[in-house]
């Protein structure tokens, strides 16, 4: 399975239940959609992502697939999402360096992981695993984090530099994670944005957070910061533009006001495309 | 030590245990596991409240959440995809909050709903089939009709499908009406995804025997011919109570 080809540097649109009979509808130029994949395994919104797909490219974000669990991925739940893919075709799959799952109880929240030597082979087993399913590499995004384990001793970046060394899978940078788990550990944003391994960056991903008790929380229901898009510039000028998106999942706009977000990406793609060219 | 790790992390959100890193470690710790176990609560909370709507509504946003929280202590989501989550809540509401008598029934069909809502997609046997001849020849006496995938044939103690209506409609002043009228005589209800959308139908008993009969696989002339209420066909297969017709 290949899927749908790539997808240029543009900004797409994250998809969620509210808004599918709007986007199927809608003759709004949207060059791709984003989805979570655990939300479209079965009724009416398989059903759409099936008719949506034929005119957009689509990206699968999965949520559930746990990669950091020590006893490994759920196998069921890897072939439904699997399946999935293959009817979907996606352009792109993803997931994220945290774990949900242990003993059978799914924790329904991305958890944080120590970062350690047997984190790496883990993750990295499970990355394999995720990867022979879905017949193709797959994207890895970073977390946002609110503690700082005492087990961990591997820095973010190295670790997912040799995550994407030994799997071969590329890495979704979220950005709007640096700035939160940055200011959380006060680490500096623009060091850690430079930890990551620019090459294997195949998206970007951005979204509004929470202030609360001194914390920034990736809450997704707000507008992007200024510092979150203050850093997405610098990653387009470092790093240079990929496919890109802003996310909401709670208090969600119309489509008229995701699509207005999503412009705002894409006028920043375009204009760190002009700067490339100058 | 991962293993150990993730079990710990496991019991301090679901139980409240204390988390994996002692919380006076380091300044600020506690609001820090603090967050997980909001997000941890407020997920299943978000997803419960998306399964069990009106039963969400008629009890409040904190009430539901304390009965969340509760049931997600010992029941936590068993698999990654939350739209399957929350079989047995209706149970526990039910011993953790016993009046009124009626929420059991209200949360039932809540939960039928929701199954309904994602059940896998099938093609309906529409009313056209009765005007093809397939009852009359020499094959119908073992014809049998498989339920629609969506299909669930509800036998209630009380009244709730008002209820739940105004509940879900968002009208506060229908729904306290409606909850002084909910009595104890009994509703059967089916409640399927079908071709007419999510639709909930108050069936008569007969009926409701009937759909019960056809669903469970007995055969369509051997119901019928007791039947008191043969229209009723007609009204399952315009709803698309059926997606097969196969003779045994």
């Amino acid at each position: 399975m290949t899927g749908q080809g790539p997808i240029p540097a543009v900004a797409g649109l994250g998809l969620r239940f509210a808004h599918l009979g709007e986007v199927i509808a809608t003759e709004a130029a949207i060059p791709f959609v984003e989805v979570h994949g655990e939300n479209h395994l079965s009724g009416p919104a398989g059903v759409a992502l099936e008719v949506i797909r034929q005119d957009r490219a689509v990206s699968l974000h999965c949520v559930g697939l746990s990669l950091g669990s020590a006893q490994g991925v759920d196998e069921t739940h890897l072939q439904r999402l699997a399946e999935l893919a293959r009817r979907v075709e996606p352009a792109l799959v993803s997931e994220h360096l945290a774990w949900n799952a242990v003993d059978h109880a799914h924790l329904a929240d991305l958890l944080p992981l120590p970062l350690n030597r047997e984190s790496l082979d883990v993750v990295c087993h499970n990355v394999e695993r995720m990867q022979e399913a879905f017949g193709r590499a797959v994207l890895i995004e970073n977390p946002s984090t609110y503690v700082q384990l005492p087990q961990s001793d591997i820095p973010e970046g190295a670790f997912m530099t040799e995550l994407c060394r030994r799997t071969g899978c590329g890495m979704l940078c979220d950005i709007a994670n640096i700035v939160v788990s940055c200011h959380n550990h006060g680490w500096d944003p623009l060091a850690h944005l430079a930890s990551f391994p620019a090459h294997a960056i195949g998206e970007y991903h951005l979204a509004g957070h929470e202030r609360a008790e001194g914390l920034l929380i990736d809450t997704h229901d707000r507008d992007i910061s200024a510092a979150t898009w203050a850093l997405f510039d610098v990653a387009l000028a470092t790093i240079g533009p990929r496919p890109a998106l802003a996310e909401r999942d709670r208090a969600l706009p119309s489509l008229d006001g995701m699509l207005a977000e999503m412009a705002m990406v894409q006028a920043r793609l375009d204009r760190a495309g002009r700067r490339g060219a100058a | 030590m991962l293993l150990e790790f993730q079990r710990d992390f496991a019991a301090f959100l679901m139980r409240g245990a204390p988390p994996p890193v002692a919380i006076d470690r380091a300044p600020g710790n506690a609001a820090r596991y603090g967050v997980y176990r909001r997000n941890f609560a407020g997920n299943l909370t978000g997803a419960l409240g998306g399964a069990y709507p009106a039963l969400h509504r008629v009890l409040g946003d904190a009430m539901f959440a304390d009965l969340v929280i509760g049931f997600a202590a010992t029941n936590p989501p068993a698999e990654a995809d939350l739209h399957r989550y929350g079989e047995g809540f209706a149970l526990h509401v039910s011993r953790t909050a016993p009046e009124p008598a009626w929420l059991l029934d209200l949360a039932r069909v809540d939960w039928a709903a929701t199954c309904a809502l994602h059940a896998p997609d099938a093609p309906a046997i529409g009313p056209d089939m009765l005007d093809t001849g397939l009852l009359a020849n020499a094959g119908a006496r073992r014809l049998v009709l498989r339920p629609h995938p969506s299909l669930r044939l509800l036998a209630l103690g009380h009244r709730v499908r008002a209820l739940r209506g105004a509940l879900l409609a968002g009208d506060d002043a229908a729904a306290l009406d409606a909850s002084r009228e909910v009595s104890a005589d009994g509703e059967n209800l089916a409640v399927l995804r079908g071709t007419e959308g999510m639709t909930v139908l108050d069936l008569p008993t007969a009926s409701f025997r009937l759909a019960t009969c056809l669903a469970g696989g007995v055969a369509v002339a051997e119901v019928m011919a007791g039947a008191t209420d043969a229209e009723a066909l007609g009204l399952f297969l315009y709803h698309g109570f059926f997606s097969e017709a196969e003779v045994v």
